[in-house]
Order: structure tokens, then sequence, then C-alpha cells
């Protein structure tokens, strides 16, 4: 390295400082050690300690609205918050970040928040904003509210970024969001679709996963104050997305991906043995998977239960399994929902409005039953195109409460957010 | 000092080096450039013009800004530009490093930029 003007010597030296600033850095900065999961609490609940439950009902509550991406967590009352998105359809600008809160006693949601717009978003970051896109709302240890959610200045879904927000009171009053930044790429393409997991020191683990020109999914920690501090990838390429992130013990988890490719369309998982720093390259098992979100919790016998469209295309079932933490033996416990044609055919608006009024009314719960009727006389490009109406139960959302509850919530035929709940008593009724 | 410091520096900045210096001297570039560093601030539909620029490109790493400085610098004649073989050199090993860090960041491998990990066993 030699020039007329710069010696030799000067660009050695500059070199050799250049390099001594990177190690300096390197060494003042040595790798993080990582906290194992927070775990202790979902397997030392009981069995089975009360009667079968089961219930079902709509979180939401707005009827003209494509609703979807729902999210849930559990309240240190024994209540739950929902998010969800909320618009005229999924990507335009009038989207908005909307919630409702589970009173405990009644039994039944509240009325819709909003908790994020285009324009509240916009001003927080000083950025121009297009269109929002997924939450995901979690309590942490610490009982800070944490909401992320998806924002796009620039293009598609490939152009995310995502924006956190936290509330200190359980939800009533939130602070102003923030992006957080997730890759030295211009700081897009990074999403979030699936429940946070926590680990002992208070980190927030968060499963996203990147759409710009490739589809692959990456394990981001976060402080207990929202910073970055470190990620790792789970999956590279172009045909995974959207993990959940299941932990079986303070070192072990299991992720299960969104299959986007388009050889064998089914379920990715993949493994990790050090709390999220490595994962094991992703394979395919046994559930199919039509380029579908899915959603997993443990279970207190040690094994996984998991809410998927167990289907090669479509989306016109959602089924509940169970399996052990081998992954290798998958049961079915019960179709949540799905279409009464067993290939998802589309139906006529006629013969739709009648077999959709009646599941409404199986699954609103009793406050939102007076609903039926409006909606059946609203049923419009969300539920019914061209070709005919379909049925679509997708994007679950799976929490295990405190209380030893499931929870699961998700878009039902892209109009309600449905809320269903049940316990261990009323599962193992299902084996 | 203004929130988005900056994204106004970015701005102003890479709008002087894009934009014609029509041969006049070192005064009038000094006011070009801070002329364009006020243009950064006009607001449009509530956000700055540097606001909107920031959009796209989030904040640019401080490398960025020191080659912006730079380039501006040369423009004002306060630095002169390096030999050729220099640039050249320059160029190699931002190029190196280009295609090293964006297929990283683009998901080819599981290396990250952000965290370095092992890769893994299975």
């Amino acid at each position: 390295m030699s020039s007329g003007k710069f010696g030799f010597l000067p660009t050695c030296l500059s070199v050799i400082a250049l390099a001594a600033v990177f190690t300096t850095a390197w060494w003042l900065h040595p790798e993080r050690a990582v906290a194992g999961f927070a775990v202790a609490n979902s397997h030392a609940l009981p069995l089975a300690s009360k009667g079968p439950f089961y219930s079902t009902r709509f979180a939401s509550s707005d009827l003209d609205e494509f609703v979807h991406a729902s999210s849930v967590t559990s309240l240190p009352d024994g209540g739950l918050m929902a998010v969800w998105f909320a618009g005229s359809r999924e990507g335009a600008a009038d989207v908005q970040v909307r919630g409702a809160r589970f009173d405990a006693i009644a039994a039944e949601w509240g009325e819709e928040l909003v908790l994020a717009t285009r324009e509240s978003t916009q001003k927080a970051t000083q950025k121009h904003i297009r269109k929002l896109g997924n939450p995901v709302i979690a309590l942490a240890p610490d009982n800070r509210l944490w909401l992320f959610y998806v924002s796009v200045s620039i293009g598609g879904w490939a152009g995310s970024a995502i924006n956190a927000m936290y509330s200190d009171d359980l939800g009533e009053t939130w602070s102003t969001p923030r992006q957080l930044i997730t890759t030295p790429f211009l700081n897009i393409s990074t999403l979030v679709r699936n429940a946070p997991v926590f680990h002992q020191d208070g980190t927030i683990g968060l499963p996203v996963y990147h759409e710009f020109l490739g589809k692959f999914a990456e394990y981001l920690y976060i402080s207990p104050n929202g910073e970055v501090t470190g990620k790792s990838r789970i999956s590279k390429g172009n045909d995974s997305l959207q993990p959940t992130v299941v932990p079986m013990d303070e070192q072990h988890a299991v992720a299960m991906l969104r299959y986007a490719g388009a050889s064998h369309h089914r379920v990715l998982a993949s493994r990790t043995a050090d709390a999220g720093r490595t994962w094991s390259k992703p394979y395919p098992i046994d559930p199919a998977n039509p380029n579908s979100a899915l959603a997993a919790v443990a279970t207190p016998n040690h094994g996984l239960l998991v809410a998927l469209n167990d289907l090669e295309d479509g989306r016109f079932r959602l089924r509940l399994m169970e399996t052990d933490s081998s992954l290798d033996l998958w049961k079915p416990v019960i179709d949540l929902d799905e279409s009464p044609d067993p290939e998802g055919n589309p139906f006529t608006p006629e013969v739709y409005r009648e077999i959709i009024g009646d599941k409404f009314r199986l699954s609103s719960g009793p406050r939102r039953l007076s609903l039926v009727d409006e909606f059946l006389t609203n049923l419009d490009k969300r539920v019914c195109k061209t070709h005919g109406c379909d049925f679509e139960y997708e994007y679950p959302y799976f929490i295990r409460s405190a209380d030893g509850l499931y929870h699961l919530v998700y878009s039902w035929n892209n109009t309600f957010i449905k809320h269903v709940s049940f316990n261990d008593a009323w599962l193992l009724e299902q084996l | 000092m203004p929130e988005l410091w900056q994204a106004h520096l970015t701005f102003g900045l890479l709008a002087f080096i894009v934009t014609p210096g029509f041969g006049f001297g070192r005064g009038v570039q000094g006011l070009r450039l801070f002329l364009l560093l006020g243009i950064s601030f006009i607001p449009v539909d509530g956000l700055s013009l540097a606001a909107y620029m920031r959009s796209f490109t989030d904040d640019v790493a401080i490398t960025t800004l020191v080659a912006l400085a730079f380039f501006a610098a040369v423009r004002l004649g306060l630095m002169a530009m390096p030999p050729q073989n220099a640039r050249v050199q320059l160029l190699i090993a931002m190029a190196g490093l280009a295609l090293f860090l964006y297929p990283a960041t683009m998901g080819l491998s599981y290396w990250t930029p952000i965290n370095s990990v092992t890769p893994p066993a299975r």
C-alpha cells in the first residue's frame, strides 16, 4: 500500500491505528452473557385443578373493518389485553392498532381502544409512515406492558420496521412509540408477529422475521428498557418466517416457523440449547403448512400445543394439535373453526350467510351476540369475492396465563378477532 | 440542537455534494451549504424534508457521515482529493466489506452483522 502522496509508513501507521481502535472496542465490549429463559412458573401449574372449561367469544366489536393479526397477554388481575390491526383492508393507510380489555369477572371483552395510528406513529418517530401492520402485546416480568408493532415508510412489508411502546400502568397510558434499530441495512425489513419470551434477567426475547429479498427468522434480545442488545438468526434463505418460540427449560427452546417455500409445504422447526444464541438448521416436521402463521405454547407435561392451518393450501380450517417435545408425535385435539366444505370451496352468498350466521352465534359470546343481524347484512369483500364467499381462520396467537388457562386469539373470517380459552381439564378430556 | 440533527446534516451534505457548484468560489460554496442545510428544515405535511429523507434511509452510519463530510470538504476546497490509486484502494476495501456484510444482513448465512453467533451444529 503506497502512493505518491501518502507514504508507506503513514499508510501502515493508519492501518495499525485503525486495527487498534477496532481491537480495543472488541476488547471493551466482550460477548454478552445470555440469561436463561424464565420458564419456572408455567411448568409449576397444576395439571387439572378445576373442571373442564372451554369458552369462545369475540374480542373485537367493529363491524366494518378488516381485522387481522391479533395478539393477547394476561394481566395480573386475571384479565387480558388483546391487540390487532383494523382498517379498510390490509396495508391501507387507515389501518390502526386497536385493542380491548377482557374483564375476568364479567368474562367479556370491553370496547375497542385505538392504541396507534399512522399519524401518531409518524409524529412520534419523525418518519413518514405509509401503513401499520402486525402488533404484539406482552406483559414483562416487571409488569411493564409492551406493545411492538410494524410500520412501513417505503414500499411493501419488506420495508417494515418495528415500533415499541410501553405502559407502566397496565395499558391505561402509553409511552410514545419509538423504532427499534434491528439491522444495519437502512433499518428496514424486520417484522414481528409472534409472542415474545422472557429471560431470567428481564431481557425480552422477540421472535422476528425478515422479508426483503429473502425470508428468514431471527431472535432479538431486547433489554428491559427497550434497547436491542443483540440478535441471532433462526433460519436463513427465503422460505421461512414468523417463528413461534416455546421455551422448554432454562436453556432449551423450540421454534416453529411458517413455511414460505415451494417444495414440501410443512411446518419448519428449529431448536436452541443455549437460550437463543444459536439455533439448529430448520427442518420440516409432520404438520402441513400452507404458508400461514402458527402459534404454540408449552403444556405442563413438557409437550406443546400448536394452533395452525394443518393444510397444504388455504386457511379454511384452524386446528389445535398436541405434540411431544421431540415433535415426532402429533395428535389433533380439536378443529377450532372450519369450513363446512372439506376442500374449502367457496359458497354462494345466500348459503354462506346462513352458515356464517350459525357460526357467529356459536362464537360471539353473549356481549357481541347482538351484532349478528347487522353483521349478516354487511357481508362484504372481506369474505365474499367474485368467485364466492370463503371461510378463513388464520393467524393464531397462543398464551398460557399464570392461572393455567390457555388463551388463543385468531382472525375469524377477517371480520372479528375470536378468543378461545380452555383449561388443562378440558384438554385432558380431548386427548 | 435539533432532535434530528443527524438527518439535517446528512440532507445538507448530500444535497451539497450532488448538486452542481457552478464554479463559484469557496465563500459562495459555503453559503450554498448553509442554504441547503436551511432547506432541510422546510416542513411538508408536518415533517421536515430531512425527516422525509430519514424515513427512507434511517439515521445513516457515522462512517457515511464522515464520507459525506469529506467529499463536502473537497468540494469546498478545504481538502485535496486523494490520488487515484488511494481512491481505488478505498473503493476495493468498501466493496469487499459490502460484499461481506450485506449478504450477511440479507440472510444468506447464519452470521448476522449485529451479533456474531456460532453456526448451527445441525
